[in-house]
């Protein structure tokens, strides 16, 4: 079952997936992590198994973690096969472990119990994340289903009628970043100077302590780096140079219409009749788990970024007690190994 | 491949112009069916996980890529409308179009290798049917280099 020759792309253009030649095995995720995110996001299939009842073949190789293309198959099948309600409870069941991991990584302490919940947490957000791509996809045959039933001029405001969608968090991001913009633009002097920085823009931005406030709050806790290995620094100098390089444009920040147009729902419901309740229900669904999938990419990032403010202290403390080499070392000795170091911290 | 030459008068000229592109139509937009939407296309392609093009990208632009992320969160709000290779109704692209109701094609498989940079392009959306049921198509037109940037 081992794995012997190099691995290929060969899904043309999608960037999802990398598989192994023999055409048998998946790289899921897409990248080398180092040792500690590896274990982290194995125990993440060993909970799809759990929540699935199904088992998922893995194996290791050039950093890269593997997946079976059979086993695989097996859990998009199952994801395929579920019904509106167990789709629901699914979708209930991830906002609230990925919730939790956030809390938990803000709030976890670095001795104690402290990392073993936070990356048990961490482990169960993860789980969610493996299939959404597929769990999007069947929720997409379940909306277009009962969209196909309704008159072509209500099958974009439908979705309006969802209940109780959060917000996404790129828009909000986005709108941040535009205030930040804003912002700046109000300080002449820090403008100027940002403006004729030349390689000190961090310490430029660090001068003024609200603006680098703003600089911090984006690089930590949205993704603005397409990777979610923890190794990977917080990116606070893309944010800088991503905002001197938005201050010269005439980038404007487009709000957000979500108004319902008056008397849609009533619409709605006279074409729809005895299968209104089901079609609210799915565009709830598809809104819910939508959004879902596009903030769990920031979700994910502002754990890990704390997760990964708690590791480097713990990495720190272990450096200075000749435990480990460096502090980079931490993200390599695996899962087990960091707890036991984590139940030293602090000691002689 | 769709080789269609579709005529149009636009400000009283007439154009010729090339069907490059089927795709699902994740939002509307405001431009209403059988009307275009018309503007320059700004291809960006993720590579080593670097989008190349999304820095040169200029207000207005027709954004054009195989699926949108996170990081591209800034040229949307700003992008006149969104064209992709991949996704479904409620991919990236499609939540971000219907938040800010852009017109979004989705789904076209082969945009980013039809569709140029500088490209001058035309999108508009009808409803058809055929036999599986009613479907809403949104189709791309342009392709010629005489409809690039100057």
């Amino acid at each position: 079952m081992g794995i012997t020759s190099c691995a290929v792309d060969v899904a043309p253009g999608s960037g999802l997936f990398v598989e192994h030649k023999n055409d048998t095995w998946i790289a899921k995720p897409d990248r080398p992590f180092g040792k500690l995110q590896r274990d982290l996001y194995e125990g993440a299939f060993r909970v799809d198994e759990k929540m699935f009842g199904c088992t998922i073949d893995i194996e290791t190789m050039n950093d890269r973690l593997y997946v079976s293309k059979s086993s695989w198959q097996r859990l998009v099948d199952l994801v395929d096969g579920l019904s509106l309600e167990n789709m629901e409870s699914l979708v209930g069941q991830r906002k609230s472990d990925v919730e939790s991991f956030m809390r938990c990584a803000k709030d976890a302490k670095i001795g104690g119990v402290g990392f073993g919940e936070l990356f048990a947490k961490y482990e169960s957000a993860v789980a969610h994340f493996h299939f959404r791509w597929n769990f999007s996809k069947a929720v997409d045959r379940l909306l277009e289903a009962e969209i196909a039933r309704l008159p072509a001029q209500y099958e974009f405001d439908v979705m309006l009628l969802a209940k109780d969608a959060p917000p996404l968090e790129t828009l909000r991001s986005s709108e941040y970043f535009h205030q930040t913009l804003q912002a700046i633009a109000e300080h002449p002097d820090t403008q100027n100077a940002i403006a004729s920085s030349n390689g000190t823009l961090i310490e430029v931005m660090k001068e003024s302590s609200w603006l680098w406030e703003r600089v911090a709050y984006l690089a930590e806790n949205f993704m603005k780096v397409h990777n979610e290995d923890i190794r990977l620094p917080i990116p606070y100098s893309f944010v800088a140079n991503e905002l001197r390089n938005h201050l010269v444009d005439s980038y404007r920040f487009s709000v957000p219409i979500n108004a319902v147009p008056e008397g849609l729902a009533e619409e709605i419901r006279l074409h729809a009749g005895d299968r209104y309740d089901q079609l609210i229900r799915t565009v709830t669904l598809a809104a819910m788990q939508g959004i879902l999938k596009e903030n769990e990419h920031h979700y994910q990032i502002r754990g890990q970024n704390a997760m990964k403010i708690k590791l480097e202290e713990l990495a720190d403390d272990c450096v200075a007690r000749g435990m480990l080499g460096d502090r980079m070392d931490i993200y390599e000795v695996g899962k087990q190994r960091v707890l036991d170091l984590a139940a030293d911290f602090g000691g002689e | 491949m769709i080789d269609d030459i579709v005529k149009l008068v636009l400000g009283g000229s007439e154009l010729e112009l090339r069907e490059l592109l089927h795709g699902k139509v994740a939002h509307p937009g405001s431009v209403a069916e059988g009307a275009y939407e018309i503007g320059y296309a700004r291809v960006v392609l993720k590579n080593n996980n670097k989008l190349e093009g999304l820095q040169e990208f200029k207000h207005g632009e027709i954004l054009v890529t195989r699926m949108t992320d996170p990081s591209m969160e800034n040229e949307m709000a700003n992008a006149l409308a969104f064209v992709t290779d991949q996704g479904g109704s409620t991919c990236h692209a499609a939540m971000i179009a219907r938040q800010l109701r852009r017109l979004c094609i989705i789904g076209t498989d082969h945009a980013t290798e039809r569709i140029r940079t500088g490209d001058r392009i035309y999108i508009t959306h009808r409803v058809l049917n055929d036999e599986i049921g009613r479907i809403r198509r949104g189709i791309v037109l342009g392709g010629e280099d005489v409809y690039r940037r100057p």
